[in-house]
């Protein structure tokens, strides 16, 4: 069951679910370049940098399907 | 014992000094109230235009003040006419709208790159932005828009250059004789360096802070004499004096750079057999450079130059081989430079310093006609930033609501158009001022300012504010800080006479700039990877590539006879041999050393300088080549063609990127004595070898090839110790 979209409220400043979903996705992708990078598993990636883009566009994806609701 | 007066006392104990920061911060906070406190008074549109006039051209001195504030002005004055041309042109046709301001202002990218004016070119490009998405979808209002854009930034800009002049005005003068004083210093450390390097007594393991040294004070005397040409009256007097005396400078500290370079492949025995009168040249010499420092110390010079020769002992000579009287020949070629430089350099500093009787007016000094060649890298910043300003005009169009509107797109016209042109540039060093700059302004614009009711209370918050910005970012490395703090103050509190707050402005500002730095950061890789490691690379083969080619003509018929494409073709690939190895020091201080591994990152460092003598020697070869007779070209021709085959061999094998590590030790250099045969060829000739002006041009030709081959060598032991695996393997950051 995925979660009801609903925008996000700090101190009544609302904030769309997908900013929130895009953020959360490229914090994601980040963490998971960067782990690649230390593990030298990043050289078997062709280019990297798109590789990189298509994990931001992926966890954005899911985390607005299934976490945040978007 | 007298007391002091009650009065003076009183003034001792409340007076203090003020620092320059204090200074500086006063004077632009001062400024920038003035400049708002005027738009405001005569009711002009958008007052922060006034306020970004204040806040760019305020710098140290007011000669630099009042330089950046000529290129900003004709800058805005430009981009008033070009926008409103466009306009005019594409009233409805919003395609031909965008494809012709990002044909101007790629325009203006590319020339933002060259040495000249380059801040004037930023400033069209960015400002007819502005004006064009400001009026461009509503353009009856748009010759207003120019106008008081044009209105604006003139009113800033006399604004502070009259509080810089009143207000504890700081002329370049001291500074600027101060680098002069420490360019002769440094020359005059650099010609000690290569005597004592020519007589043994030192190596030259200390040269490259040397040469770093006298590298800065060049360019710092370059800096400071367009800022003294504004607010220096000795230097306004005597402006060709000065541009000839800055010309021969940069001459002489590269003659002896050449001289020190040569000196390292010779022997300095062989060197001081050679020249019996070696220690009075240098003596004479050393001489010179002293005046030189004297004069610039109001003291006058003893004497005037001597003239000086350096000729050589034949019995010596003779007995060399014909590389070693090659590589002799160099020498003396770089040593006959130097002392001509530096009685050039005594004759233009005696008339600066008024002891020269001579009243002849200084000749113009002369610009060599260049041909118009295109810079690649420049093309790749250029490109670069028309992705950027399309994709920012495409999503703007295509997606709904994006913050701030056609404001994104003259943002990322304004910030794309100097981040392309920035070496290893990273996001991450403006998001911090940003974010920065956004809270502090935010808080200002939605606490402070609602609080108040008139200009009087709004004055001190302005000058306050300023202050504070400027007096914490006034370091010279803390410039973009300071640059955003005062530009994002100015447009998030957007202070006008109809005043109005809105939190979701600043949340928009915010957002826009969020969205702003994800398409820098995807400019970085799209369309070509900025990743320092990849551009360094990339650098490398095209520099070897062109090296290989620059080679390939040398050996080929003179270049008088070359179609003109072939010239301007070889033209091209000598000017990218020249420029390379300065852009890839640039990027290699950008290289991430986890990335680097294995490698030193000095040994990076020292590659590129190694790159850097071996593009002096083959530019050097060049210009012989050009100037050199047929018939003693024809004399190494037969000569030198399997060492050039094997040179050709070596470029190719160190422009390949993908090659396990060239073995080169000592391929690179000559594996056959080029002179035995033209030892065989000369063996008949009688009289002075040395003497002889065609003897003489075959030995200079024959070093130059030589000094090409030393230099790769040299380059090519460093590069054996590089672990080129890690600086090609992929990475995502």
């Amino acid at each position: 069951m995925t979660p009801i979209p609903h925008e996000f409220a700090i101190s009544g400043v609302y904030l769309p679910p997908m900013l929130i979903a895009a953020l959360l996705g490229i914090a994601a992708a980040l963490a998971t370049t960067r782990w690649l990078d230390r593990k030298r598993l990043s050289r078997h990636f062709f280019y990297p940098p798109l590789a990189s883009l298509s994990f931001m566009i992926i966890y954005t994806v899911l985390i607005s399907t299934f976490v945040v609701g978007a | 014992m007298v007391p002091a007066p009650a009065s003076q006392s009183i003034h001792e104990a409340v007076s203090f000094e003020l620092s320059i920061k204090a200074k500086d911060s006063i004077k632009t906070a001062l400024a920038m109230t003035i400049a708002y406190a005027i738009a405001l008074l005569m009711d002009w549109d958008r007052p922060y235009w006034a306020a970004f006039a204040v806040a760019f051209v305020s710098l140290t001195t007011v000669g630099q003040s009042v330089n950046k504030a000529a290129l900003r002005m004709s800058g805005t004055l430009l981009a008033m006419a070009v926008s409103l041309i466009i306009i005019s042109l594409t009233a409805q046709n919003r395609w031909l709208f965008i494809v012709l301001l990002s044909l101007f202002t790629s325009l203006c990218a590319y020339k933002m790159g060259g040495q000249r004016a380059s801040y004037f070119w930023q400033v069209s490009g960015f400002v007819t932005a502005i004006i064009c998405f400001d009026s461009g979808p509503d353009p009856t209002d748009a010759f207003n828009t120019a106008i008081m854009r044009g209105q604006e930034t003139g009113m800033g800009i006399l604004v502070y250059t009259l509080v810089a002049l009143f207000l504890w005005p700081n002329s370049s003068r001291a500074a600027f004789f101060e680098s002069t004083a420490t360019l002769t210093k440094c020359q005059t450390e650099a010609f000690l360096n290569c005597v004592e390097l020519a007589q043994g007594r030192s190596t030259t393991s200390g040269a490259a802070e040397l040469e770093a040294a006298e590298l800065q004070a060049q360019n710092n005397f370059a800096q400071l004499l367009l800022a003294a040409e504004a607010d220096t009256s000795e230097v306004i007097e005597q402006k060709a004096g000065w541009r000839q005396f800055q010309v021969q400078s940069t001459a002489l500290t590269a003659a002896l750079q050449h001289w020190r370079d040569s000196l390292s492949e010779i022997s300095h025995q062989q060197l001081m057999d050679a020249f019996p009168n070696l220690e009075s040249f240098n003596g004479e010499i050393s001489e010179r450079l002293k005046a030189i420092g004297d004069m610039q110390a109001q003291r006058p010079p003893s004497r005037q130059p001597a003239q000086v020769t350096l000729p050589a002992d034949l019995q010596v000579v003779e007995a060399l081989s014909h590389y070693d009287r090659a590589g002799l020949a160099v020498a003396r070629v770089h040593m006959r430079d130097v002392e001509k430089l530096t009685r050039d350099l005594f004759t233009t500093a005696a008339r600066l310093w008024g002891f020269s009787d001579q009243n002849v007016e200084f000749g113009a000094t002369t610009t060599q006609v260049q041909l118009a060649l295109p810079d690649r890298d420049r093309l790749i910043a250029t490109a670069r930033f028309a992705v950027m300003q399309w994709t920012a005009f495409l999503a703007v169009i295509y997606i709904g609501d994006l913050p701030g509107g056609f404001g994104f797109v003259t943002m990322v016209t304004a910030l794309g158009i100097a981040v392309v042109q920035m070496p290893g540039f990273k996001v991450r060093t403006l998001s911090a001022p940003t974010a920065y700059a956004i809270a502090f302004s935010g808080i200002v614009y939605l606490l402070v300012m609602p609080q108040l009711s008139s200009y009087l209370q709004l004055a001190p918050v302005i000058f306050a504010a300023t202050f504070a910005i400027c007096y914490l970012n006034h370091a010279p490395q803390q410039m973009l800080g300071r640059a955003l703090g005062l530009a994002l103050f100015s447009v998030i509190c957007a202070i006008s006479n109809d005043q109005s707050y809105s939190f979701i402005s600043v949340a928009t500002t915010a957002m826009m700039f969020s969205t702003l730095f994800v398409l820098l950061a995807v400019a970085n890789y799209f369309p070509f990877s900025m990743r320092p490691e990849d551009v360094f690379l990339r650098m490398l083969k095209r520099f070897f590539r062109s090296a290989q080619i620059i080679l390939a003509a040398v050996s080929e018929e003179p270049r008088g006879t070359a179609t003109p494409p072939a010239q301007w073709l070889y033209a091209f690939h000598v000017r990218e041999v020249a420029t390379l190895p300065q852009k890839m020091a640039a990027w290699a201080a950008h290289l991430n050393p986890e990335n680097i591994s294995a490698n030193n990152p000095q040994q990076i460092q020292t590659l590129t300088a190694k790159l850097q003598l071996l593009s002096i020697r083959l530019n050097q070869l060049t210009k012989l080549q050009a100037d050199t007779g047929a018939a003693a070209q024809l004399h190494l021709q037969a000569d030198l063609q399997d060492w050039r085959e094997q040179m050709n061999t070596t470029l190719a094998e160190f422009a390949l990127p993908n090659t396990p590590e060239p073995d080169n030790s000592g391929s690179a250099a000559p594996t056959s004595e080029p002179g035995r045969q033209l030892r065989a060829k000369l063996a008949g000739t009688e009289g002075d070898i040395l003497n002889s002006s065609e003897a003489q041009e075959v030995y200079q030709l024959l070093g130059a090839h030589r000094g090409v081959a030393e230099a790769l060598n040299a380059y090519g032991e460093l590069a054996q110790q590089i672990n080129w695996q890690a600086l090609r393997e992929p990475r995502f950051a």
